[in-house]
């Protein structure tokens, strides 16, 4: 009997020290890093690619951080109702200060300030004032954009015409152009966004401070009509409408886009966003970007914009994580894969400043002579501007002309405070 | 208890058995029962639960829906803008056509979604828009009020009002109304505030068809105020805010457990919505519980309840049978182990209906020979023992002061020889060896000395009768040591000189011869040349000594005496018997062992006395 109970003794003993054991080796075991999973919520899709092999790369490169590209057909809708709810995405890819929205969302606190990243020492200085809000960059800079008129070389080595460098030359060739049977210029009036580009786009070459004209109309000292810059501008616009033909200027930002690739009209005013795309459409197309020329003894002015730009939603739950992928992101060489794909140039150290297919333009970011802009609207005075200005196209009259500008002035003015103040806290 | 137990009666034992049994089984079934009813609850519990959480994913899809109102300026920059400030003043024209759009977007909107009676936009400066052309000045004064009570923030969910009725184009509905506040990107407070009257109505067919999906359990939904809806009660029944135990429910946050409900106590899973504070309310009655328990245990109940009958009916049948005759049995035997008097003969156990083949008819056999052994053994202790007093009477008789009988007998024959007179000295000589004799202790002598004491008493009849008979003894010397019991041959040969020579005319022989039977045994026989006796007398004798009774004339007595002892002494095998012819002869047999010394009687007579 005693010989039983020592010997169930000595099995519970043994028993008990397997488990002591046990839990030693438990307690020695190197906790299981969790991967982080963080979403890039992309709103362009002409990036979509290049994003998938950069993103797919940074995973590969580590097993930390896992990021999702995500990209929705709605993508402006369900951000707002993203930022509304508290559930902004973690990394999301929004437009420069001069985006509605884009301030909108920093001025709304969604996004967190970046100004402790690594990164941030490397952007230029002369963007760094087109970049801040109240003292804070939110955003950090991927690309910059600008826009001038695409030439089809090909057409005019062809017709044996010269690519226009006042605004005069530029009527002229139109008219030979037309008078040979060509088109010259191809519009996407349907979608209002590029019927307002291309009139800020003819504003900003002929001056060297695009944002004082809406700061001096908000403050009442001026209208959009009366501003000389502002309303030649718009009547430049729509005097370039008489140089395309009746298919060729109610068309939307794609049939736009690729009628021009086909070699369908002369020129094109548009973005640098669209290099690539038209690129793609037709490799062979011999294309230049020149900036809009100006009348003939102006000085001719050049302007960029901060497009592409990430940032990190308040409601990321892993921000520490989300900069990683940040400063991965911006590193020059994987920032440049970007850059190349989209056919731009970048505004931090170690990129490419210059853009091959635009000479003209790479003359002024070589020489310093560029100008940088982030001018804002109030929501009210943007819908007035991207809303109405198709309705002038293509020959509106002076007094459409007017009543468009008169709206906008009246808004602006209306929004003032809103506008200077949000005018100030930016730079 | 347990020495009770073990002293329990047969049938009693087989009844606590069977109580046992069947407490064991009731055991068994309240522990499956228990057991069973404690699982449907857990089980239950779950449903409900999961129940709960549809019922709060049915509304949470409402409410998402209906928060599509909250975000119809986020689908279009133009209402985002007209939302947020009244530029009526800067594109009146466009006012106008704003005001359209939103109201058809409202109307669609609402059109779209079932629940929707009612929707108003009501914008951070006054102004409505709705989608019902009617005034609606106290309803939006009210709404406003409302809204105005709660702290908005962002990500809160909508406020619900309490079920009211409201006429909505002239039609009284029963609503529940909702208010959400419409955010924009930027802001610290609503740009908006969207009124939506929901009909409960369609909340009531959705709960309709929530109650038909087959659960066991009815539910109840609790808004501050009313029972919104009772899958258990009618339509009527739900309105009664008096109802104390649906108060109590209301108050709850999650609980589940047992709760009275409908007058019955009841197993409830109840949750609360967060968005607006309804109560879920899943309930059972526990009734339900035991019924459905029941229910599923029919066919094991039916199976216990057979086994237990069927099982009682065998114990009590069984108990009867074994445990009666042994009651009966046992009875008896107690009866005789009352009975403190050792000499009453045992009763033998006679009982119609008993089986005499099974172990209990054995066993009665068994007793009944016992009882008829010992019966046996009682009537031969008590023969013995009466003979024994008689036979010790006697010897008192006898044994009446010897020396002064000695002294008599010596002096009647000293006178004798004085006298000159003949044979008085031979006879007392004689009676004086007899007395001698007769109060020696010895129980024990040898074949000689009870010849001679044989001898002594026919000298004495000789002389008084002479010439009458004649004593012939042949006994060789070999046998005259051999020991037998005192006073067993001069009872025979007294007993045929008495009665074998009556009313004869020839000289009367007595012989007495001894002779060895075998190695064992030695055979004495007195023969008488008398009467004889007649065949049928002959063997009633023989028989009355075979079976040690007496005859039932007189006389013989003596004869009988010598035939118990002799049995009592040597065995049933030692006895007296008889051979006669009429006319002619009587010879008495006595059968005796031969023992020759001291030794080898006392060994015998040991021997035998243990084995008796």
């Amino acid at each position: 009997m005693k010989k039983k109970r020592s010997f169930f003794v000595l099995l519970m003993g043994c028993f008990a020290m397997c488990m002591l054991f046990s839990g030693c080796e438990e307690e020695e075991l190197p906790e299981v890093k969790q991967t982080v999973r963080l979403e890039f919520y992309n709103r362009k899709r002409e990036i979509y690619e290049i994003m998938e092999t950069i993103i797919g790369n940074f995973n590969a490169s580590q097993d930390d951080i896992e990021v999702t590209q995500i990209i929705n057909s709605n993508a402006d809708v369900a951000l707002r109702i993203g930022a509304t709810e508290n559930a902004f995405p973690d990394i999301v890819l929004l437009s420069g200060l001069q985006s509605t929205e884009t301030t909108e969302y920093i001025l709304g606190g969604n996004l967190i300030p970046l100004d402790d990243m690594a990164c941030t020492e490397r952007i230029h200085e002369e963007y760094l004032p087109y970049l801040t809000c109240d003292g804070h960059i939110y955003q950090l800079p991927m690309a910059l954009g600008f826009e001038g008129i695409y030439i089809n070389h090909a057409l005019f080595k062809k017709e044996g015409l010269k690519v226009p460098k006042t605004y005069e030359e530029l009527c002229e060739v139109c008219e030979e152009i037309q008078e040979r049977g060509g088109i010259p210029f191809i519009f996407a009036d349907t979608e209002g966004w590029t019927v307002h580009q291309n009139w800020e786009s003819i504003m900003s070459t002929s001056t060297d401070d695009f944002g004082s004209i809406f700061t001096e109309i908000a403050k009442g000292n001026t209208t959009f009509w009366e501003h000389p810059v502002s309303r030649s501008s718009m009547e430049k616009l729509i005097e370039l409408h008489q140089y395309t033909s009746d298919g060729y200027q109610a068309l939307n930002y794609d049939e736009a886009m690729n009628r021009f690739a086909e070699g369908k009209a002369f020129m094109f005013m548009q973005g640098s966003w669209a290099y690539r795309n038209i690129q793609q459409q037709n490799p062979n197309l011999e294309l230049e970007m020149i900036p809009f020329p100006v009348n003939d003894g102006e000085e001719q002015h050049f302007t960029l914009w901060v497009d592409s730009c990430v940032g990190i939603s308040k409601d990321c739950e892993y921000p520490e994580e989300a900069k990683v992928f940040l400063e991965y992101l911006m590193q020059p060489e994987v920032l440049q894969l970007y850059l190349d794909d989209e056919g731009t140039i970048g505004c931090m150290e170690g990129t490419q400043m210059v853009s091959e297919y635009a000479p003209r333009i790479n003359e002024f970011i070589l020489k310093g002579e560029e100008n940088v802009d982030a001018t804002w609207l109030p929501i009210q005075t943007s819908i007035i501007r991207d809303q109405e200005i198709a309705s002038l196209m293509p020959d509106a009259g002076e007094k459409e002309i007017q009543e468009y500008m008169d709206l906008m002035t009246k808004s602006l003015q209306k929004h003032s405070e809103q506008f200077l103040e949000v005018k100030e806290r930016i730079g | 208890m347990r020495r009770w137990l073990a002293n329990a009666p047969l049938q009693k034992k087989m009844t606590i058995s069977y109580i046992l049994l069947f407490a064991v089984s009731l055991f068994a079934f309240l522990l499956v029962f228990t057991f069973n009813f404690e699982r449907d609850i857990r089980n239950e519990l779950d449903h409900m639960e999961q129940y709960n959480g549809q019922l709060g994913l049915n509304l949470d899809n409402i409410v998402e829906d209906v928060e599509s109102f909250c975000y119809l300026h986020f689908s279009d920059d133009k209402i985002r803008s007209f939302l947020l400030s009244d530029d009526s003043d800067i594109n009146p024209e466009h006012y106008e056509e704003m005001e359209e759009k939103l109201k058809e977007r409202l109307s669609l909107l609402a059109d779209m979604e079932p629940h929707v009676l009612r929707v108003t936009l009501y914008t951070q400066d006054g102004r409505t828009y709705k989608n019902v052309e009617e005034d609606q000045t106290d309803y939006i004064a009210r709404m406003k009020k409302l809204a105005g009570y709660v702290d908005w923030e962002r990500g809160d969910s909508p406020y619900f009002c309490d079920l009211r009725k409201e006429k909505i184009n002239l039609v009284s509905y029963k609503v529940i109304s909702m208010i959400s506040p419409v955010w924009d990107i930027v802001g610290e407070e609503p740009v908006g505030y969207i009124f939506l009257d929901l009909d409960m109505k369609k909340f009531e067919e959705q709960w309709d068809q929530s109650a038909q999906i087959g659960q066991s359990s009815e539910f109840m939904i609790l808004s501050r105020g009313y029972v919104l809806y009772d899958s258990g009660v009618s339509e009527e029944q739900r309105m009664d805010t008096r109802n104390t135990e649906v108060v109590k429910l209301r108050s709850l946050e999650k609980e589940n457990g047992m709760h009275w409900i409908h007058g019955e106590t009841c197993v409830a899973a109840i949750e609360k919505y967060e968005a607006n504070g309804w109560r879920f309310v899943q309930y059972i009655p526990v009734s339900y519980f035991a019924q459905r328990i029941m229910n599923n245990m029919a066919p094991f109940l039916l199976i216990l309840a057979a086994v237990i009958i069927v099982t009682g009916i065998g114990i009590f049948g069984f108990a009867h049978q074994v445990s009666y005759p042994v009651r009966v049995l046992s009875e008896e035997m107690g009866k005789v182990a009352l009975n403190s008097d050792e000499e009453q003969e045992i009763p033998l156990f006679e009982h119609q209906g008993i089986s005499e083949g099974d172990e209990v008819g054995k066993m009665i056999q068994s007793y009944n020979a016992m009882a008829k052994r010992i019966n046996d053994n009682i009537i031969k202790t008590y023969t013995y023992k009466l003979r024994q007093k008689q036979t010790e009477l006697k010897m008192l008789q006898f044994q009446i002061n010897p020396h002064f009988l000695y002294n008599a007998l010596n002096t009647i024959s000293a006178i004798a020889k004085l006298e000159n007179v003949d044979y008085i000295p031979q006879i007392s000589s004689n009676l004086s060896d007899m007395f001698r004799y007769n109060i020696s202790d010895k129980e024990i002598v040898t074949i000689r000395e009870e010849l001679q004491h044989t001898l002594h008493y026919m000298d004495i009849q000789m002389i008084r009768f002479p010439d009458r008979f004649e004593v012939v003894t042949d006994v060789s010397e070999s046998l005259l040591d051999c020991r037998i019991l005192k006073f067993v041959l001069q009872p025979i040969v007294e007993n045929a000189y008495k009665y074998g020579f009556k009313k004869r005319g020839k000289k009367d022989i007595i012989k007495i011869k001894a002779y060895r039977d075998g190695d064992e045994d030695v055979i004495l026989c007195v023969e008488d040349n008398g009467v004889g006796m007649t065949p049928e007398r002959l063997e009633a004798v023989n028989r009355s000594f075979e079976k040690s009774e007496r005859l039932s004339e007189n006389g013989g007595i003596g004869l009988q005496n010598v035939n118990s002892r002799l049995k009592n002494y040597y065995g049933d095998a030692y006895r007296i018997w008889v051979d006669s012819v009429p006319n002619c002869f009587t010879r008495v047999y006595m059968r005796i062992k031969f023992a020759t010394d001291k030794n080898g009687e006392r060994e015998y007579d040991k021997n035998n006395r243990s084995g008796r």
